[in-house]
């Protein structure tokens, strides 16, 4: 019978607490994003914790916990075995657990914030995501803000499109951005590395564009289209704006 | 001031990879990562604004990473050591055996994740063990009123002016891409000796234990797959459909 206990945290209060050492074997996990990840360091380094990265699954062996998680850009997958003590993870759905822990803010650092005017749909909810790659420019970006204007989704880019200032990094989906679960991801201009799709949920129904029938992305979509992305987002966004606003004419009419 | 930035490198991803390459010594397709490209550059930034800052940077991957010391040493930094780590798997014990290079820095700038084996919390652990305050993913720098450090979360832009130790965190911005080293200076450090140790976490034996390494598993299934064929209109026309179907 294992003794492990699996509790996912939310950040709250103001200091990183040391943790009561009877509460062990203890799996702490924390939420996936900025906070999480500075929290999981603080109480790791706060409790000489065991740390097991952004898991996956976690299964109980024995006496022990075997996490797993994926390396190298997603490209390697590893598994740990914890032997006992605390640890602390990251995760973006953490599964079944056995309950929920408050722990205290990492930082007490002073942040000056400044609002930005961001009238966008926050790509952490949007039910569409459209997402550029380094096959775009910035034409094919603004095509893309428009795409999503219309269909109230929001714009999403791969790293090495964020690399050449076509979007701001905030928007950067992948292993190494953000990650979405949205309904639809339409990908256009990218090749569709593991590392990129590493941030995007499986409940996402992918709609491939690139001018290249052989890239690697037309492998794990649902939809493709083999067209020059210069070409066919414009048109595109003409097409779901003149949906948008017949849309609009037809409930003025109702 | 005294800055440390500590460079990880990834395995360069234009080559494949396995089990045996991810825990052996990297060799020639260690590359510096995005991420810290993006770090040196906001130290050396930091160093043009103030010319009697220090600036020391440790390169992760042992001898493997003598490339990337030559590189930076290219870039005038004087104090360039190669590390290697006994369980670079292990980011609690990376962020142990790394807080020693860091004593009595003022500002420790690394990417925001450390390595082919990080994934965002070796930076905020090392922040801890060294009791330093945490700025996670920053990706710019000013100095309009004193060196501050800037990022964008989506909804706001957040800024730290630097003055206490501080370890941050950098991502990939275009606003710090990596400047490129003089040619002469490139052949002057072909033939620099490079100071290079193994550096042990301080700390008890770990109850971690790597249990396996291999390929990761495909991650979508590939069934169901339609192609939109025909004129572009006749593409963009279904396109459009199904997107404007598929609204919430």
């Amino acid at each position: 019978m294992s003794a492990w206990r699996v509790l996912t945290v939310s950040c709250g209060g103001p200091v990183a607490t040391p943790l009561c050492e009877a509460h062990r074997p203890l799996l702490l996990v924390c939420p996936a994003d900025a906070t999480g990840e500075a929290l999981a360091g603080a109480v790791a380094a706060a409790n000489g914790a065991a740390i097991v990265g952004r898991i996956s699954s976690v299964e109980r062996l024995g006496a022990d916990l075997l996490v797993s998680r994926s390396t190298h850009g997603g490209r390697l997958s590893t598994q740990l075995r914890l032997k006992g003590g605390l640890a602390v993870a990251t995760a973006h759905d953490p599964g079944q657990v056995d309950g929920k822990v408050v722990i205290g803010a990492p930082s007490n650092l002073a942040i000056d914030c400044t609002p930005l005017s961001e009238d966008t749909v926050s790509l952490e909810v949007a039910d569409i995501v459209v997402s550029g790659g380094r096959g775009l420019d910035a034409a094919g970006f603004a095509a893309l803000e428009r795409i999503a204007h219309a269909l109230g989704g929001a714009v999403a880019a791969s790293l090495p499109a964020v690399d050449l200032g076509l979007a701001p990094v905030a928007r950067q989906v992948g292993q190494s951005g953000k990650f979405v679960n949205p309904a639809i991801y339409l990908a256009a201009g990218m090749s569709g590395t593991l590392q990129h799709f590493a941030g995007v949920g499986p409940r996402a129904r992918i709609v491939a564009v690139n001018s290249d029938r052989s890239a690697p992305v037309f492998g794990i979509a649902s939809l493709g289209v083999v067209a020059d992305a210069a070409v066919l987002l414009p048109r595109l966004a003409d097409a779901l704006e003149g949906k948008a606003t017949e849309g609009r004419h037809a409930e003025a009419a109702a | 001031m005294k800055i440390v930035v500590l460079i990880a490198g990834v395995h360069d991803p234009k080559w494949p990879i396995d089990a045996a390459a991810a825990l052996s010594a990297p060799g020639d397709r260690h590359i510096m990562s995005p991420f810290d490209e993006a770090a040196l550059e906001m130290g050396l930034r930091l160093r043009d604004a103030a010319p009697a800052t220090e600036i020391a940077v440790r390169i992760a991957g042992g001898e493997g990473a003598t490339k990337i010391a030559r590189t930076v040493l290219a870039l005038n930094v004087g104090d360039v050591a190669v590390i290697a780590f006994e369980r670079a798997w292990d980011q609690a014990a990376t962020a142990r055996a790394l807080a020693p290079e860091c004593e009595g820095a003022d500002l420790v700038l690394l990417g925001r994740e450390f390595g082919d084996f990080d994934d965002g919390l070796v930076p905020s652990t090392l922040a801890g063990l060294l009791g330093a305050g945490f700025f996670a993913r920053a990706q710019a720098i000013s100095f309009e009123d004193g060196p501050t450090l800037l990022r964008e979360t989506g909804a706001s832009e957040e800024r730290v002016t630097l003055s206490a130790p501080l370890v941050a965190s950098v991502t990939n911005d275009r606003r710090t891409r990596l400047r490129k080293p003089l040619m002469k200076n490139v052949m002057q450090c072909r033939a620099a000796t490079i100071e290079s140790r193994v550096v042990a976490a301080s700390s008890p034996p770990s109850p971690l234990i790597l249990e396996h390494i291999g390929p990761a598993a495909m991650l979508r299934a590939t069934s169901a797959y339609t192609m939109l064929e025909g004129a572009i209109d006749e593409q963009v026309r279904a396109l459009a459909d199904t997107l404007w179907d598929a609204r919430a």
